[in-house]
């Protein structure tokens, strides 16, 4: 498998669509910070000085970013037929995938990580230091990391078994944006108040007061709420969106990175299994 | 004889289809194996199979002196190369680029021999031109540099030729002759443009329906097409008597069948039998070519 791995890196240092990825996560994290920098010279009294809240942002739409360039990256040994080369010469299927489970995994925490030093590296240069203590920072860029692992793992899983380039990228960006609105649509749901405030009332004595809080009924309770928080904590997309939206690190820190792992590894087996016995033209 | 692959039985499905249907054929070392068939009788589904891009329904097939089954099938597939339909190139790289990751790809240690086999296809001064900017010729011959990195000694092209300009065809044929001659590649090619492979070929299998329906060599094919009279006389002994002493090929095919190779005179043949009480009953003459045999052998269907 060294060998297929070594062509594969080869390739992916040429491909136009991994360096497109890479200057757009690099010119995202540019814009984000210097979006605030901006706020910060035209109205400092209004503007956040300080890139906290930016480390995960490209977390939300990084779904997208992993599918479009796992679609395209192995969508094009299936519409270029040079997936052929390789099985031709005696390579297996089983080292195929996973050469390219390794090269796609790689190509995507380089993206990742371009964003996040670049976050890092021009906040602290235009912007106030991180209020975030380093630990929670770090702490949730490596849970964000094995996220991440597990997302490409899905993506490759369909790009592997769809013969059509295009299709295999629609698919791939439809599951992503998908997962994405599953996601914040789950998450504005939890975050919806146990108790709203009521509106104001006059007392006895004639005076105007605010009366109790009174139950949200939008709020999820019970078995319910359990099944939402699941569903946010398990899959990948939701998780990244946690990391980006949550001003403290998530209170199942711990939990988040197992879910990931069991996704990475359920999706590769699967489609290992439906890779080995696929029939390819 | 020792043969580079063998079939035996080999069966491929899809669904209620069956593209391959007990097939089994013979490709002798050092041979140009010519698979002929109509469009869907299952030549891509066999190359396919032993390119490991499918596995069988049923049957297998042995290449290299092991069989699709054993677990280093692998190995053998290594000593092969092939073009199955489209050239399989990057048509974001150039030449060099994609010659380079088929190397990366065999592990070869270093890219000595590379410019050899650009050469070799006629493809040495492409420079930095993308393969998606080449002619259909210029990617069939990239499509066969890729194949022939590895020094392979098992060829399997599938219809090479479509698709390519007279001096295409030309250029191509020349290629696989130099491969067979030079570097005693034996290579299996498969085409329905019959004239063509005729110039090319050493053994031919014609499949039909998923199946071989005959195999046979160029020379038994050459005897089988050659121009001959088919007669049938009294008594095949003494036209062979007449025969031998005009010094004219022929074979006795019972006691009153023959055929009469090359050009004879009918009146001299005549007169001579009738000197030894020999009478001709019929005289027919014969004239195949490939295509002819071909249409004898599957008949002349349309093609789907």
């Amino acid at each position: 498998m060294s060998k297929l791995i070594s062509a594969n890196f080869s390739r992916l240092f040429h491909s136009m669509i991994f360096r497109l990825c890479m200057l757009f996560e690099f010119g995202f994290a540019v814009f984000a910070v210097g979006t605030r920098f901006r706020d910060l010279l035209i109205a400092p009294e209004y503007a956040f000085h300080t890139a906290d809240g930016l480390w995960f942002a490209g977390g939300i739409y990084f779904g997208i970013i992993a599918a479009v360039f796992t679609g395209i990256w192995v969508g094009t040994d299936y519409s270029d037929g040079t997936i052929r080369n390789k099985l031709a010469v005696g390579h297996t299927r089983g080292e195929i995938y996973g050469a390219n489970w390794v090269v796609c995994v790689s190509a995507a925490l380089m993206m990742h990580v371009v964003y996040i030093v670049t976050i890092a590296g021009l906040g602290c240069l235009l912007l106030e230091p991180f209020e975030t203590p380093v630990r929670t920072l770090v702490l949730c860029s490596l849970a964000s990391i094995v996220t991440v692992v597990a997302m490409v793992s899905l993506f490759l899983l369909l790009a592997m078994l769809i013969h059509s380039k295009s299709t295999g990228v629609v698919v791939a960006i439809l599951t992503a944006l998908a997962l994405t609105m599953a996601g914040v649509t789950v998450y504005s749901k939890l975050q919806a108040p146990e108790y709203i405030e009521s509106s104001f009332i006059m007392n006895e004595e004639g005076q105007i007061v605010q009366g109790e809080p009174v139950p949200n009924p939008n709020y999820l309770r019970g078995t319910k709420r359990k099944v939402y928080e699941f569903i946010m904590d398990f899959q990948p997309c939701s998780q990244m969106l946690e990391y980006a939206f949550s001003e403290e690190p998530p209170k199942n820190l711990a939990v988040l990175p197992v879910y990931s792992l069991i996704v990475t590894v359920g999706t590769s087996l699967g489609g290992w299994y439906f890779f080995r016995r696929k029939d390819l033209k | 004889m020792e043969y580079a692959l063998t079939t035996d039985a080999l069966c491929k499905s899809y669904k209620n289809f069956k593209a391959l249907n007990g097939l089994s054929m013979h490709v002798p070392k050092g041979a140009i194996y010519g698979f002929v068939g109509k469009n869907g009788a299952g030549k891509t589904t066999l190359i396919r199979l032993i390119c490991g891009l499918q596995e069988p329904t049923s049957g297998e097939f042995t290449l290299y002196g092991r069989k699709s089954t054993e677990k280093d099938m692998v190995k053998s597939r290594r000593r092969m190369g092939a073009v199955v339909e489209t050239p399989s190139i990057y048509q974001n790289m150039t030449a060099e680029e994609n010659l380079k990751q088929q190397y990366r790809i065999l592990g070869l240690p270093s890219f000595d021999g590379l410019q050899d086999i650009l050469r070799l296809v006629g493809l040495p001064d492409t420079g930095k031109k993308k393969a998606k900017h080449f002619s259909l010729g210029m990617k069939q011959r990239l499509g066969i540099a890729i194949a022939l990195c590895g020094d392979p000694d098992f060829l399997v092209l599938d219809e090479p030729i479509n698709g390519l300009d007279p001096q295409g065809i030309i250029e191509i044929r020349e290629l696989i002759l130099k491969l067979n001659r030079e570097r005693q590649i034996t290579v299996l090619i498969s085409s329905h443009i019959l004239d063509e492979l005729s110039k090319l070929a050493t053994h031919y299998g014609f499949i039909d329906s998923g199946r071989i329906v005959k195999e046979l060599s160029a020379e038994e094919l050459e005897a089988s097409c050659r121009k001959s009279i088919h007669v049938e006389v009294s008594d095949s002994k003494a036209l062979a008597n007449v025969l031998d002493a005009g010094g004219t090929e022929y074979k006795i095919l019972s006691e009153r069948e023959a055929d009469i190779y090359g050009k004879q005179s009918i009146t001299k043949l005549a007169l001579a039998l009738a000197e030894k009480n020999c009478e001709i009953y019929s005289v027919t003459e014969r004239d195949e070519s490939l295509e002819s045999y071909y249409v004898n052998l599957v008949g002349g269907g349309t093609n789907e």
